[in-house]
């Protein structure tokens, strides 16, 4: 990940696939055919809704101490800075990990936080694990609460995977990507001919 | 058990208490060591510029260990080391100006003399003290100290958490030196000289001041990646920082330089014949 004193925020335009800040993935993978629910309480066809547009997923929970508000907080950051003409071709779908605390408004509200524009999904645990499968992440896991006592973690990827206009998630981010290594990397997927070849 | 303040990477920050021993003995050493040389040194027979203790420089003495303490210890040292930017730099605003600054001006002229009573020491002294010298080191320290390349890599040590508080607490007895400090022996300036130095010391930090400001990024990756601390975001935190930074250590100096102008003024107004203390080789600023 770069890192310095200067930022720059709109990205150089000839800058290949192998420069993004992210991992690029061998195999590039298929988006995930699941419907969940999203905040408002209607289904969220995830391939439907997200069709053509770069989308950015990430798999946590609102409890989560570090990861997670980090990772959005930075992408809200980031896309706040963005031209609008980049930042409308991108979405942001957060899916809890933790549906049992998480309910869609307890969602709504923590991604509000961070950005109203960010989607906020929940479901059941055996369709969101096998969302994650789908994507070969390594399934959430809840650690055992103690008696009559919700304070428990739950451990889940820290990766965001990115989905390009083709449908094809080509690169993730892993924990410790910046906000300047997000602004240089979203333009270029928006503008990635991933989605037109 | 932690000695010292350091980035608890990765840790969520609570406000639960933690014992920070290495902090304590820090600040009980100094003051212990102050009420020795008060208490067990013989009693000096003072030159004709010194005076005995006074009450208001045990108070200074016992301010200056006070802000030392709340600028190391927790929570301010550790939310400092690993968590807002902003509270870094109420750190370095604590320990590395007001402290020194009240610290030099608690510790009577006969004991500063006694301090660089060696030779090695007394030459040390008059090489850190001349002018422009305080200048470098103090703004020189402020940019080191501040870089991201040591900010984001050094965080996480106890021992190198340890080693820049000191490095930037002896800065700020550099830095305060020109202004406040006694000894004729030492390079002493003029009034107008001591409000010029403090005045160019007002724009220098200015720089990083507006890298923390003005940048559409975090600078820091240790504070951006580090679990956040009352909802406010990584970029939010480091206005607030730069906003700090500025306006912060201006008042501060802005301050002084208020008090000595008005100092210098009446100095230059009393009639001739009355006994004024002259900052060259007299009493200058505080006293």
């Amino acid at each position: 990940m770069s890192g310095g004193l200067a930022a720059c925020a709109a990205g150089s335009a000839n800058r290949e696939p192998q420069d993004l800040n992210g991992y690029l993935l061998g195999e590039p993978l298929a988006k995930p055919e699941v419907t969940l629910t999203s905040t408002d309480g209607t289904p969220f066809d995830f391939r439907q809704a997200t069709d053509g547009f770069v989308t950015l997923v990430f798999f946590g929970y609102t409890n989560c101490p570090d990861i997670c508000p980090v990772h959005m907080s930075n992408l809200g950051s980031v896309l706040a800075t963005l031209d609008p003409r980049v930042a409308e071709r991108i979405k942001v779908v957060f899916v809890t990990t933790d549906p049992r605390r998480d309910t869609p408004a307890v969602v709504r509200a923590w991604l509000d936080h961070f950005s109203r524009s960010f989607i906020g999904l929940t479901g059941d645990s055996i369709t969101i694990a096998r969302a994650q499968e789908s994507l070969q992440l390594a399934p959430a896991v809840i650690q055992k609460p103690a008696a009559a006592d919700t304070g428990y973690a739950v451990g889940h990827s820290a990766l965001v995977v990115a989905f390009t206009a083709d449908n094809l998630a080509h690169v993730v981010y892993p924990f410790g990507t910046r906000q300047e290594d997000w602004a240089q990397d979203l333009p270029q997927l928006v503008r990635e001919g991933w989605g037109r070849r | 058990m932690r000695w010292w303040c350091s980035a608890l990477l990765g840790q969520p920050w609570t406000w639960r208490w933690q014992a920070y021993p290495g902090v304590w003995l820090f600040i009980l050493g100094l003051g212990l060591a102050y009420a020795w040389a008060l208490l067990r040194l013989p009693a000096p027979r003072l030159a004709g510029d010194e005076r005995p203790t006074s009450a208001p420089e045990l108070v200074l003495i016992g301010l200056g260990l006070l802000v030392l303490w709340a600028g190391l210890d927790w929570p301010v040292g550790v939310l400092a080391a690993g968590y807002l930017l902003s509270v870094k730099t109420l750190q370095y605003l604590l320990i590395g100006y007001i402290a020194p600054g009240l610290m030099l001006l608690g510790t009577p002229r006969w004991l500063l003399r006694r301090m660089i009573r060696g030779r090695v020491v007394f030459l040390v002294a008059r090489a850190l003290t001349r002018p422009l010298i305080p200048l470098a080191v103090a703004n020189g320290v402020l940019v080191a100290t501040h870089l991201p390349v040591v900010v984001d890599n050094v965080a996480g040590s106890q021992l190198w958490t340890l080693v820049l508080d000191l490095v930037v607490i002896a800065a700020g007895f550099i830095f305060w030196w020109p202004a406040l400090g006694r000894l004729p022996e030492l390079h002493p300036m003029s009034y107008g000289a001591r409000i010029g130095y403090l005045g160019l010391n007002v724009f220098l930090p200015t720089v990083p001041a507006s890298f923390f400001t003005f940048s559409q990024y975090p600078i820091y990756g240790l504070y951006e990646l580090a679990p956040r601390v009352s909802g406010i975001s990584a970029v939010a935190d480091q206005r607030v920082a730069g906003l700090l930074m500025k306006t912060g250590g201006g008042a501060l100096l802005f301050g002084t330089m208020s008090v000595m102008f008005f100092r210098w003024f009446r100095h230059e107004a009393e009639p001739e014949g009355v006994l004024v203390p002259s900052p060259p080789g007299g009493e200058g600023p505080g006293g």
